[in-house]
């Protein structure tokens, strides 16, 4: 075995703010004295193509840096989802976007609306924190005060407060 | 510096030079030494750079510090060693071939960025070294051994493309006209900012033999006939303007520097390498 | 800028930066190209800060050639790159090699030939990094597989350079560039940071490229007392163009030499898992820590697996693999394109032991299950 190990992706669309969000989720880690990968895929589109986030969050030393056994995947395209469905173990949560993704009903898939409850909020652009929010709410890897702590450190003033309401979104409501 | 001599900046024991007899390079490295040398720099105070081809070997005779390197890449090794240590007059010297064939982009862009250096470009319309093929600034229709029936593309305007690229100090001349020579590399070399010192020189080996005549007292008098100041230049008609290219100054500004522009913006100064 | 210390979290391009600003460099050309180009940014943020010069090039040709002048001048000096632009880089890393100007080029490895795919991971310039540029040459390349170490390899790639004259890249990966985690920086007063040798004869008996029994020459920063002459054309001990055949072999034997005779100093190996096992893991950079994940497997399946890691790439660590040679049943090579270093590891294999070679080249890492059914294969 490997540990008490947590492999997350993020996967979705470039500009979605995903690799933020990748950063924030292993600085939280960091700050409860975690050991903390995080890597990155993207296309060459710095908009719209295909990006995504990956972060290992492990109480012991991590050698290979990529995602393996992802237990818990954010899918905020259909390209995102498609990409995993069929390669991920059946315990494996997939986290979509219930009003952009088609799924295959899965198990473990569990919808929300993130874009709808960014809109809701007047801002698409805090989409990741609302994301954030609910992969913390789903599966306890770190608290969400690290999170907060993380968010308040990195996030300018101006767009501080939205994010942290957007995070609290995420992380108290269901759908 | 009462008894400052141009020999001072020369490595006269690697006499003789390599260059063909009648060929002009020698003429422009005594008139860089004497510019040295009245300007009063200290040959550790200058950095001559040099690229590949005839005028490319002249670091060999020079007493002053030098960075001999791949071929057209003077300026870039200049820029650096400009601002790895901005105290020094860094100098490049390059043939045709090096500055704007070759060595085009850089060429532009050390003028665009106005980098302060000065390049003195020795322009003898083809690759004198390998053999007279063509170069940049081969005219068209001219002959060289790899335009045999005539070069079928235009040549630049080395100081138009050094004008609009945005140089500070921009000029022509050659070496028949030896105290405007000395003169302008002593200007360029004063001047901050990029400096352009084109001088038009005769290859009696190669492309004087195929295109004005293999004697190199011919081709001298080829300089004489053809330069014709800037004023009597722009008041000729079209037709004599083939005939003719103007030397003097044409461009004499004073944009700020590149190092001046980027302490600026960036709130620094220049702290030394260690 | 604020000097981060003690135990921080950043990307492997910017412990890049932090590590090459702590070794005392203060002037950077590049031009910019994924994924190498954080190392840009950062340098256009941060020289300006402690002095420096940041100085966005035309082209990497013109970047290489910079970067050599401004360490003429005196001035610790790097690039970054990836691979179409190493490949631009090759015509002045000759000339550094040649001319024995201290400076280090970067390498954040993508998925080539060609443009390639531009953002995805590759090893395919290991042999491009020994061989790239023309002509019979030394050289030293390093390959970091964490952050810490990309930091602790770009202060020891200046070191190395500064100490032995010559360019040393630092062969990474967009993996271990793009990476994030965790990684401790020394206080400054901690660093050992090595400079270049000065004259240490009077001016009238000096010249630039004399050596004493280290093969390392003496060259004096421009804007010295002592006028250096530098040149990319053959040379001799004053620095100037000398055409002699036996000038010309003179030289490129030393530089040869003074590369081969410290060969103790400059190459880096990790060995990881048991000291003896059947099969030893071979493997550099980001596919290293995929076989280190191996190793911890392995070791729970009861299987005996061990890895030689290869921090120093060049000079090659002939020694060091001989040694896996001789004690492994079975050698596994895994590399991120066709088996360069393998094709190395066949070249010392006088005791024919069983090599096999790993090879991904679709822009992405090589999985742990790969390596893991190639072992339980190839032991069975």
């Amino acid at each position: 075995m490997r540990g008490k190990r947590w492999q997350i992706i993020l996967a979705g669309t470039g500009g979605q703010g995903l690799i933020l969000a990748g950063e924030v989720l292993a600085k939280a880690a960091i700050f409860e004295g975690k050991k903390v990968i995080q890597t990155q895929s993207y296309g060459a589109q710095t908009r719209g193509g295909y990006s995504q986030a990956e972060v290992i969050i492990s109480d012991e030393e991590i050698y290979f840096p990529k995602c393996d056994q992802p237990n818990l995947i954010l899918a905020l395209s259909q390209v995102a989802y498609d990409k995993y469905k069929g390669n991920v173990t059946n315990d494996c949560i997939i986290l979509y976007d219930q009003e952009i993704v088609t799924t295959n009903c899965r198990e473990n898939d569990i919808g929300y609306s993130f874009n709808h409850r960014a809109i809701e909020l007047g801002n698409t652009k805090i989409l990741n924190s609302i994301a954030l929010g609910v992969v913390l709410r789903i599966c306890s890897i770190l608290k969400n005060t690290s999170v907060i702590k993380v968010l308040k450190e990195e996030l300018p003033e101006r767009i501080l407060e939205l994010n942290l309401e957007a995070f609290n979104l995420g992380y108290e409501s269901n759908n | 510096m009462s008894t400052n001599s141009y020999k001072n900046y020369l490595k006269e024991e690697h006499f003789p030079h390599i260059w063909c007899p009648g060929c002009g390079d020698g003429i422009v490295l005594h008139a860089y030494a004497i510019a040295l040398a009245e300007l009063g720099l200290a040959p550790k105070e200058v950095v001559t750079v040099t690229g590949i081809g005839c005028w490319g070997k002249s670091d060999d005779y020079v007493a002053t510090h030098a960075l001999h390197g791949t071929h057209g890449r003077a300026l870039a090794y200049a820029t650096g060693v400009k601002l790895g240590n901005p105290v020094l007059t860094v100098i490049a010297l390059m043939g045709d071939g090096d500055a704007v064939t070759i060595g085009g982009n850089h060429f532009i862009h050390a003028a665009r960025r106005n980098i302060d250096l000065t390049a003195v470009v020795i322009n003898n319309f083809n690759y004198g070294m390998t053999g007279g093929q063509y170069s940049a600034t081969t005219p068209l229709k001219s002959k060289t051994t790899t335009s045999p029936l005539g070069n079928a593309e235009p040549g630049f305007d080395i100081c138009s493309l050094a004008e609009a690229a945005g140089a500070n100090f921009v000029a022509r001349t050659t070496p028949f006209h030896v105290v405007s020579l000395k003169n302008l590399l002593k200007e360029g070399i004063q001047k901050k900012g990029f400096s352009l010192i084109e001088v038009i020189t005769p290859c009696p080996t190669y492309f004087g033999r195929y295109n004005i005549n293999s004697s190199p007292v011919a081709n001298m008098h080829w300089l004489k006939d053809k330069a014709v100041s800037v004023s009597r230049y722009q008041h000729m008609t079209d037709e004599d303007k083939l005939q003719h290219f103007a030397i003097g100054t044409f461009v004499n500004k004073d944009r700020p520097d590149f190092y001046t522009m980027y302490q600026q913006i960036n709130d620094c100064k220049w702290e030394g390498g260690r | 800028m604020k000097r981060p210390v003690g135990k921080q979290f950043m990307q492997g391009n910017e412990a890049c930066v932090f590590g090459a600003i702590d070794a005392g460099a203060r002037f950077y050309a590049g031009y910019p190209i994924t994924p190498s180009s954080e190392i840009a940014e950062l340098c256009a943020k941060f020289l300006p800060q402690v002095g420096g010069v940041f100085l966005q090039m035309e082209d990497e040709l013109g970047s290489m050639a910079a970067v050599i002048g401004a360490s003429t001048a005196g001035t610790k000096a790097f690039t970054a790159t990836s691979g179409p632009g190493f490949t631009l880089m090759q015509e002045n890393l000759g000339m550094a090699i040649y001319t024995e100007v201290p400076c280090v080029l970067v390498n954040i490895q993508r998925n080539g030939p060609s443009t390639g795919l531009a953002t995805r991971p590759a090893q395919g310039d290991v042999m491009q990094a020994r061989w790239g540029t023309h002509g019979d040459h030394p050289i030293i390349v390093l390959s970091p597989s964490s952050v810490q170490e990309f930091y602790d390899l770009t202060l020891r790639a200046f070191n190395l350079s500064e100490k032995y004259s010559i360019p040393v890249i630092l062969l990474s990966d967009e993996v271990i560039g793009h990476m994030r985690e965790d990684l401790v920086i020394p206080e400054l007063e901690d660093l050992v940071i090595v400079n270049r040798k000065l004259p240490n004869k009077p001016i009238k008996e000096y010249r630039a490229y004399q050596t004493e029994n280290d093969d390392i020459p003496r060259i004096a920063p421009f804007g010295s007392e002592y006028i250096v002459h530098i040149s990319s054309s053959c040379h001799d001990e004053t620095g100037f163009t000398h055409s002699k055949p036996q000038t010309a072999d003179q030289l490129v034997r030393r530089l040869h030499r003074k590369i081969e005779r410290n060969q103790e100093d400059i190459i880096q190996v990790e060995w990881f898992g048991p000291r003896k096992a059947d099969v030893c893991i071979i493997a550099y950079g980001a596919v290293s820590r995929t076989a280190k994940q191996v190793v911890v497997d392995a070791q729970e399946k009861g299987l005996s697996v061990n890895l030689l890691r290869l921090i120093t790439h060049w000079p090659f660590p002939d020694e060091q693999v001989k040694e896996a040679l001789s004690q492994a049943k079975v050698i596994i090579v895994p590399e991120m394109n066709l088996g360069q270093v393998a094709q190395e590891i066949l070249r010392l294999n006088s005791l024919q032991t069983p090599i096999y070679s790993i090879t991904r080249i679709d822009g992405e890492i090589i999985m742990p299950s790969e390596i893991m059914s190639k072992i339980e294969e190839v032991i069975r």
